[in-house]
């Protein structure tokens, strides 16, 4: 009867070890999985700090005004481009019939 | 096999009746005392055992069931060491970076191990791959036989990889980090610079030193590098148009105290400060103090109408120079009559000044340029910032020239937060190189009256529509200001033909935003401003240019100048006619 007793109880601890072993093989696993982002992480950093500094560097105002300049087709703004909402006329009403509305119309 | 036979040998085996009978057994003396003594222990450990096992259901019980353990439901947040740079980065208002560290490799060499021999070739080979090497430092260093001695504090990874190639025993690498500064000159005066050891040497680098060394916070300045870099254009272009020896500029934001943009030239590049001479690294705007003639009217002026004595109405006789002991105070537009108020400054006449000065007393003035923070210098957050230079003993005779600006220098910093206090509706801030917000920059301190802050600015604006600062207009931006052109001493005596030239507005006077400074060292005048190097001429077009490309930057919504409600917030009170008061067209 004890020796049963026994069985099932030492069967229980073997169970128990190994669950135990599993797990702590887990949480190692898992420990060096987390040491490697945060390593990761801080490269991550150091690069994303040091394109920063290129990003501003690149965005010097003096540099972008050269470049749009060069490629694109703005002009510098003028003192009459700068309106308020209340200046922007309503939408006038749609007259009477399909096809009146100029927004409509542009629609295939 | 029965039990009798597994239970062992002192087991006394009965008649053996069957495999079915059970036997009992039977033990007796001394193998049962041992027997009782093991089934005590084996009771005791199970207990102990049983103990423990219940101990840990309890509280799996308690944590399963009951829950009543704190609950840890959210994901740790794992910290990244903060600590990653040895100085944290500098940032203009809208967090463009402007001084940042970067790794970098440094070079060094233990000389122990280096053959004295080949130092030279070893130093001529290192100056193939880094050009800005001191070759006959180097070959005398690693002669040494010293143990850590550094070549160079910053190699590229190319020219780390050049040194290994080499493969020269003794040349050693280690992790560094470079200050670096992406926007070069632009903001070279403000920022400062550190030394190779990152210590900080000047501006905010030196003033901020400890908590830059401290933190990983960047230190956010109220500078826009936008504005920033129309200034310094737009002050580049005036110094080279008039053959100036150095500008200062400067926006202000008249409620806050911040400074949106301040630029001195020359400058210097803070990445290679070698090449910087002692007239570049100085900071015209803050450290410099001028004499800066007529724009002190403006001071003048409030001061009179807020004493409560002058009224607009009133007028003063400039009907010929004034004459005190062995100065002559003399009007350079003279008009040689008696002038009102509004008409002394519009005219920027220095008797008129002068005399409305005289009339208040030295007191009164000394009092009011102490509360526009003149006489001590101004609390800006850099090490360069220059003391006002005062009379001393404050004579009558300094009473009358500091009214227009002559007997009292002060930095451009000054002059501009002055400004500022005038329009804001009398309120004085400290300046600050801090970004800050309205709610952060305090009450501050009351100076003048709004109602004599409200005819400041319709003053200002009379002086551009009718007076001196016409080239300073801005359709749409209601710009008003004052012109200022005073000759520079040099040696105790003043230079005809050294001028000082500057231009100080505000904008827009219904509503006032910026206080905007431009100031020129030197200018010479040219063919198109008829050989005139007057603020007027030279630093007039420079504000209005700053003024109209920050408008339109911030998208400042133009006015319409011809609308009766515009006016009327800019507009000088009518005054009855009579006496020597024509100031209908006001």
């Amino acid at each position: 009867m004890i020796s049963r007793t026994a069985i099932v109880w030492i069967l229980a601890g073997i169970c128990m070890g190994a669950a135990m072993i599993v797990v702590k093989a887990r949480v190692q696993g898992l420990e060096e999985e987390l040491a490697s982002l945060q390593t990761e992480i801080r490269a991550e950093e150091r690069a994303v700090h040091v394109l920063k500094a290129e990003w501003s560097y690149l965005n010097q105002p003096r540099v972008l005004r050269g470049l749009a300049e060069r490629h694109l087709d703005l002009t510098e703004m003028q003192t009459g481009q700068i309106i308020t909402i209340d200046d922007l006329p309503y939408r006038p009403a749609p007259e009477a019939g399909p096809g009146a509305d100029p927004i409509e119309e542009k629609q295939p | 096999m029965t039990r009798s036979s597994i239970a062992g040998r002192r087991v006394a085996d009965g008649d053996y009746e069957g495999p079915d009978r059970r036997q009992r057994l039977r033990i007796e003396g001394d193998a049962k005392q041992a027997m009782e003594t093991g089934r005590n222990r084996l009771l005791v450990g199970g207990l102990l055992f049983a103990m423990a096992f219940s101990v840990v259901g309890a509280r799996l019980v308690e944590v399963g069931v009951l829950g009543a353990a704190p609950e840890r439901n959210e994901a740790t947040i794992w910290d990244v060491d903060p600590d990653r740079f040895a100085r944290a980065d500098i940032v203009d208002r809208n967090g463009i970076v402007l001084a940042t560290n970067l790794p970098t490799r440094a070079l060094f060499a233990d000389a122990r191990i280096v053959d004295a021999k080949e130092a030279p070739e070893i130093a001529r080979k290192l100056a193939g791959i880094i050009p800005d090497l001191d070759v006959a430092g180097t070959r005398e260093r690693l002669a040494s036989g010293r143990a850590f001695i550094y070549l160079h504090r910053d190699l590229t990874p190319a020219q780390v990889m050049e040194v290994n190639r080499l493969g020269v025993p003794g040349l050693n690498f280690e992790d560094a980090e470079a200050r670096v500064y992406p926007h070069g000159r632009l903001v070279s005066h403000v920022i400062g610079l550190t030394d190779i050891d990152n210590n900080g040497l000047a501006g905010i680098e030196k003033r901020f030193d400890t908590e830059l060394r401290g933190g990983n916070e960047p230190v956010r300045l109220s500078l826009d590098i936008r504005v920033q870099d129309m200034l310094r254009e737009e002050l580049y272009k005036a110094m080279t148009e008039f053959s100036a020896i150095g500008a200062a500029g400067m926006v202000l934001d008249v409620h806050t105290g911040e400074i949106v943009g301040m630029s001195s030239l020359p400058d210097f590049d803070p990445n290679n400060i070698e090449t910087a001479t002692e007239d570049a690294i100085f900071n015209r705007g803050t450290l410099g103090v001028y004499e800066m003639g007529s724009t002190f009217k403006l001071f003048n002026t409030a001061m009179a109408l807020d004493s409560g004595r002058v009224s607009l109405a009133n007028a003063f006789d400039a009907t010929r120079p004034m004459k005190v002991s062995r100065f002559l105070i003399s009007d350079y537009h003279a008009k040689n009559r008696w002038l009102s108020v509004p008409e002394i400054l519009v005219y920027s006449s220095n008797v008129g000044s002068a005399k409305m000065a005289q009339f208040v007393g030295t007191q009164t003035q000394k009092d009011f340029l102490g509360k526009l923070g003149m006489l001590k210098a101004a609390a800006l957050e850099i090490p360069e910032v220059g003391a006002p230079l005062l009379p001393s003993p404050w004579r009558d005779i300094n009473t009358l020239t500091i009214s227009f600006g002559h007997g009292i220098a002060v930095s451009p910093v000054q002059l501009v937060n002055g400004v500022a206090t005038l329009v804001n509706g009398g309120i004085f801030r400290d300046p600050t190189l801090i970004a800050r917000n309205v709610q952060a920059s305090g009450e501050g301190r009351r100076v003048i009256s709004r109602a004599t802050s409200d005819t400041m600015r319709a003053l200002m604006r009379a002086v551009v529509m009718e007076g001196t600062g016409k080239k300073a207009l801005v359709p749409g931006y209601m710009v008003g200001g004052k012109t200022g052109t005073a000759e520079k001493q040099v040696n105790g005596r003043y230079k005809k033909k050294a001028l000082m030239s500057s231009f100080v507005a505000a904008f827009p006077l219904q509503n006032p935003r910026y206080v905007v400074l431009a100031m020129l060292d030197e200018p010479k005048g040219t063919k198109d401003t008829f050989g005139y190097a007057t603020g007027g001429w030279v630093a007039a077009p420079v504000v209005g240019a700053v003024v109209e490309r920050l408008a339109h930057l911030y998208a400042l919504p133009p006015v319409d100048e011809t609308e009766p409600s515009v006016l009327q917030a800019v507009s000088l009170p009518v005054m009855e006619p009579g006496g020597m008061l024509k100031l209908a067209s006001y």
